[in-house]
Order: structure tokens, then sequence, then C-alpha cells
């Protein structure tokens, strides 16, 4: 009975955080299949738990993240990795250029950046759970993802010229000079 | 500012693959309990041996009953010196109840030594 139940409570969650977790992997620099794997093997670890965490998802998280950083450092991996390019999105009839090239600038941020945007916006956590995730401040965590999103916005607004800058810890926004407007 | 976080909600992210959830949650019959584990396995085989233990077992009844074992067995179970005696019997030249002494049923003298030959006696 209880072994049903912990079953039932993983497939909720399952249901509800596979596809975030996907996308998470994404962003911590994995493929779309090796996410798959990192999300399979984060699943049966819990599995082998006979005790239910008391913030399941956010242990969820957690494992996903601690596996997902373990599988990414075989070379071999990385290499395979590179010559996968598919989507992190579901392909949409309604969508710009302008959205497809801010989708692929997401992407191409570093892996810091993209790791906080993916938690803030698909995985709605606040700035002080991203912080206590990441093992960082809740303002560095807030820099990144300002300064990430800015570079998306710029994308989305057909601005193409600004280049990759890792934030730095202690910067919380670098506003990017506006476009230059007709005078 | 204005962050474009709304127009990013609207972007789906991939779906994992239809089979991953298959994948995962049958898995978990690998995550039964060690004793269910091991009785998945030993149950079949432990009627297997039971089984191959049966059929082996009726062939050396029959033929150990063909060649007629049973009473000599018995009887060394039961008389430790007659074992000795059994084991020399079983050993042909050593057996003194098989050996026949052939030359004593002749009636003939072997010897090559000439017995003088006696006339009649002398009164």
């Amino acid at each position: 009975m209880d072994g049903d139940e912990q079953v039932d409570w993983r497939e909720q969650l399952y249901d509800a955080k596979a596809v975030e977790l996907i996308l998470y992997g994404r962003a911590l620099g994995l493929s779309h299949v090796e996410a798959e794997d990192v999300l399979q093997e984060t699943f049966l670890a819990l599995m082998q738990n006979p005790q239910i965490p008391a913030n399941a998802e956010h242990y969820c998280v957690r494992s996903f993240r601690n596996c997902a950083l373990n599988h990414r450092r075989s070379l071999w991996r990385r290499l395979a990795r590179e010559l996968e390019s598919q989507r992190w999105f579901e392909k949409s009839s309604s969508e710009s250029p302008a959205e497809r090239a801010a989708m692929r600038r997401l992407t191409e941020l570093p892996v810091e950046q993209r790791e906080v945007i993916v938690l803030k916006i698909w995985h709605r956590y606040t700035f002080e759970e991203i912080g206590a995730l990441m093992e960082t401040s809740p303002n560095t965590a807030a820099g990144r993802y300002r300064y990430g999103l800015q570079k998306i916005k710029l994308r989305l607004e057909g601005v193409v010229y600004e280049r990759d800058e890792p934030a730095g810890d202690t910067i919380a926004f670098v506003a990017a000079a506006p476009p230059l407007s007709g005078t | 500012m204005n962050l474009p976080e709304t127009q990013l909600r609207l972007w789906r992210p991939r779906r994992p693959s239809a089979g991953l959830k298959q994948r995962i949650f049958i898995a978990r019959v690998a995550s039964l309990p060690q004793i269910a584990r091991v009785l998945g396995w030993l149950t079949p085989a432990t009627a297997c041996v039971l089984l191959a233990f049966l059929v082996l077992n009726s062939e050396n009844t029959a033929s150990i009953s063909a060649s007629r074992q049973e009473p000599i067995l018995a009887t060394i179970m039961s008389n430790q010196s007659y074992a000795a005696y059994l084991a020399n019997h079983r050993m042909g030249q050593n057996d003194l109840s098989a050996v026949t002494f052939d030359w004593t049923n002749r009636s003939g003298s072997t010897s090559n030594v000439g017995f003088p030959r006696f006339g009649k006696p002398l009164n």
C-alpha cells in the first residue's frame, strides 16, 4: 500500500516536472538525450529512497542538478553533445524569426545565466531558492538573471551585436545601451 | 526595465520522449525488496534441482536393483568383517574357494623319477 502511494507520488512529480527538468538539463549543458538519461537516473534514485522528502520538488531539482553536473564531466559525452543541435522548445506556428533567434540566444548564454533564467521562468523559483540551489547569494542570482534576460530581449528586438561576458558575481545588473534612435 | 518574461513563459519546453516514463516506472520492478528478487530466481532453481534429483535417483535405483547390489551392501553394512572376505571373493586369484586343484584329481604321478619294479614279495 505504502509502495503504491510512493509510486503515485513519484509519477505525479514526474508528470509535473519532467518537461521543466529536461529544459533545465539543456540549460546545464546537456543534450536532449542526455537530459532524458539524467532524468531517468534521478527518478530511479528517487525510487530507492524510502522516505518522501520534505520539499519533494526542490529535492528532485537538486538531485537532477547533481546528476547532470556529474554526467556533463565526461569528455566523450561533451564531444557527442557538440554534434547535437536540437531545439530546446517545441515548435510553434506563431513563432517569429526574432523569437527563434531569441531562443537560440538563450542556448548560447553562459551556463550560470541560462540556469538562473530557466529556474526563474519555467520552474518559478525565487531568487532565494535559486541562490540556495546554486550555492550563491540571491543578489548574484538576480544579477545573472537580469543580465542574461537583457541579452535575450535585445535579440527579440532584433539587435544582434551584443557579446557574451560572464556576469560578475557582484554585479547586480548592467544595463545595456539602448539602440540608437534616429535623431 | 521591461524584461520579456511573459513572452518567454509562452515558449513551451520540449517534452521528453513518450517511452521515458514507461522506462522509469517499469524499472521500479528492479527496486523490489531484496528477498523478493532472491525468491524470484531461487524458487524455480530449487524446483529444477529437485526435479533433477528425482530423475537421477529413479535411474540409479533401477540400475542397482538390476545388478542386485542391495543385499551385498546390506551385508557389508551389517557385518564389517564380511567386507574383507567379500573383497577377496571378488578378486579371483586370492579366492581360495575358487581355486581348483586339478592336479590332485589325476590318477598318475607327475614325477619323472622312476620307481623300481618290485618283484613278487619274498616269502
